[in-house]
């Protein structure tokens, strides 16, 4: 890790502290003034997209666990984010549990069907391991939508009970928004602990090399499940939050078009990188919806620009993936290490030594 | 009991397209190591660009075909050289991410181009059914069958015996020994594009016939992953076998297990997929890689 200038470990707490010098302060103090500054002023439509932003981040953060720390490629995200999100509409609506014991419940559940379908990582990686995870979206989403129709109400989508704080309902964008900004909080203090336990390290030795991770103990099978069930917990709450935000849970909400979207927001943003992640989800799903909100505008101009808002975002999003790959294939946390290190070494740049 | 011969024997002439299909994904992964996910976007659009010759020109369907192949040709090469070029040398999710960001590119310029509607090819065969012993088969599906094994045929013997389906098995062995020994390595790989993406497109037009011409042909395409699973990533005579294969299962489970289960003949493949993974990770036919640190 490089540090700045002036920063030294002269003991423990400031060695695994997590906010470490001057700029860390600043840029946790700017987030805060930003969240308190929407959350002040900001309309329905901005915190409603922050909200999408959020729940997409958390899931994100766990497919960054399995495919960027542990090197094993899943494309099957929706479809856990899915089973979270019925897990906890039923749990909430049918069997009556609080909001705040169904989320972490529907985690489990999401992190149980992880397991279940991590087992083939145990043989197989990287293009077989990703085939894996493509049957799993398929056969996920077949029982939600074709078998269990009972329990999740098919095509036509279940209902989630409006969640309450001691007493507060939760239904305004305003509301959510702080329980999102909670969890991605949550959820983001994990990861960033987690990438520098045992079990953090471990999982970069399996994405560097399994077989020499193996050599030096490092046991690759219950780790790989260990990735999986990471993955899927994340994915678990961010499907349950989802369902609740959207007061209604759907199938067509969890496609594979939308799993791999996911692995698009890491390769945007960097791979094994928790920055990354934020660069990753917020670039693209602005880009989308600058599309979304610049088509719409011209239908007053042009009245068929609504039609290729589906078509136009396949070919922006195939475009900035392909662009990425040629032109950064390290994504925009590399771009955001350059600019660190620019800014620390100006006006001396030849100093620099990390590239 | 002819029943059930019925469903299987259109479950082959099903899978023999299968394998087709799968066949360009295993030429491409052969000679150049790129495992494309992207080959059901090549099919769909392999099979728009036949609707555009043959019907938005009102060309002869035989010529447009003709012509359908030849663009494909040149359009696998092109896709080669700027998308997967850069690529060479990069890990593999990297090269994986490309061809979903492709797929992605073809589906979005495709329903752009042609929307999301259902389009069908001109007649050019009878529409009456062929009746053997009370079983139904259309013409479409058996001239399909009969197409997917003469292109099959051809592209085993051009790979056994032609100067550069020679020269692709030895860039597919090692690219460097390949390249010492003057075998023009680029070259190679844009040639193995160009025929995959022929296959692909030849695929593209069979479904097209026997279907409907739509953008959903790039999810039909996402059934040759788990067949080329099955068949081994490497293998042209498994691409053909895992094809039936999984023809004649899922049209097995749409007919029995239908009542059971609804719409278990679209998932079908992926459930032979996850069992393949399981019981044997390399397929029918693949090459299990040895690795040293």
């Amino acid at each position: 890790m490089y540090l700045p200038c002036g920063v030294f470990n002269q003991d423990y707490e400031t060695d695994i502290s997590i906010f470490r010098h001057r700029e860390h302060w600043l840029l946790a103090g700017v987030l805060t003034l930003l969240f308190i500054y929407l959350l002040w002023t900001a309309n329905n439509y901005i915190l409603g997209l922050a909200n999408l932003i959020g729940i997409t981040m958390i899931a994100a953060f766990g497919l960054q666990i399995l495919t960027g720390f542990a090197g094993q490629l899943s494309i099957a995200q929706a479809a856990f984010m899915a089973v979270g999100a019925y897990a906890s509409a039923i749990l909430t609506g049918d069997y009556g549990l609080s909001f705040w014991l169904a989320v972490p419940c529907a985690a489990l559940i999401a992190g149980g069907v992880g397991l279940l379908f991590g087992w083939p990582s145990l043989r197989v990686k990287g293009f077989y391991l990703l085939m894996a995870t493509i049957a799993a979206q398929f056969i996920i989403m077949y029982f939600i939508s074709k078998i269990f129709i009972g329990l999740t109400g098919g095509s036509g989508g279940h209902p989630t009970p409006i969640p309450t704080f001691f007493g507060i309902p939760i239904e305004t964008e305003r509301g959510w928004f702080i329980v999102i900004t909670c969890f991605l909080l949550l959820g983001n203090f994990f990861i960033v602990n987690m990438k520098r336990t045992k079990m953090g390290r471990a999982f970069v030795a399996i994405r560097d090399n399994d077989l020499a991770a193996e050599v030096t103990g490092v046991n690759l099978s219950s780790y790989k499940l260990a990735a999986f069930f990471l993955c899927c917990l994340y994915a678990g709450v961010a499907g349950a939050l989802y369902a609740h935000w959207q007061q209604i849970v759907m199938p067509e909400a969890f496609t594979l078009d939308k799993s791999m979207w996911f692995l698009g927001y890491l390769i945007v943003g960097g791979l094994g990188s928790v920055p990354g992640t934020y660069f990753g989800v917020i670039l693209i799903i602005l880009l989308e919806e600058f599309l979304i909100v610049g088509l719409s505008g011209l239908s007053s101009i042009f009245p068929t620009a609504t039609n290729v808002i589906a078509p136009g975002q396949n070919i922006i999003f195939g475009l900035v993936i392909v662009l990425f790959l040629i032109f950064e294939p390290r994504g925009l946390a590399h771009r955001w290490e350059v600019f660190k290190t620019y800014y620390r070494s100006w006006p001396f740049p030849y100093v620099a030594t990390h590239k | 009991m002819w029943d059930f011969i019925n469903y299987l024997i259109i479950g082959v002439l099903v899978g023999s397209i299968y394998g087709l299909i799968a066949l360009g994904f295993v030429i491409i992964n052969k000679a150049t190591g790129v495992l494309n996910v992207a080959q059901g976007g090549l099919v769909m659009v392999g099979a728009f660009i036949c609707f555009f010759f043959s019907v938005q020109l009102g060309l002869p369907f035989f010529l447009s075909v003709i012509l359908t192949l030849v663009t494909s040709f040149f359009l696998g090469m092109l896709l080669d050289r700027f998308l997967f070029r850069p690529m060479i040398g990069q890990p593999e999710l990297g090269v994986i991410m490309m061809t979903i960001g492709l797929l992605w590119l073809l589906d979005g310029i495709v329903v752009f181009i042609w929307g999301p509607e259902n389009y069908s090819y001109p007649k050019v065969l009878p529409s009456h059914p062929i009746v053997i012993k009370g079983m139904l088969f259309t013409h479409e599906l058996l001239w399909s069958f009969i197409t997917a094994a003469v292109m099959t045929t051809a592209l085993l013997l051009f790979f056994r015996f032609s100067r550069i389906g020679v020269d692709m098995r030895a860039v597919a062995d090692d690219q460097q020994a390949a390249q010492a020994a003057g075998v023009k390595v680029k070259y190679t790989f844009s040639l193995a594009w160009g025929i995959g993406n022929v296959v692909a497109a030849t695929g593209g037009i069979l479904m097209g016939v026997i279907a409907f011409v739509f953008y959903g042909l790039g999810f039909i395409g996402m059934k040759v992953l788990p067949v080329v699973i099955l068949g081994g990533l490497e293998s042209i005579g498994g691409a053909i076998a895992a094809g039936v294969i999984v023809g004649v299962l899922e049209n097995l489970a749409g007919a029995y297990l239908e009542p059971y289960l609804k719409g278990i003949k679209e998932v079908a493949p992926f459930f032979i997929l996850i069992f393949i993974l399981v019981i044997k990770p390399h397929g029918l036919f693949g090459l299990k890689r040895i690795e040293r640190i």
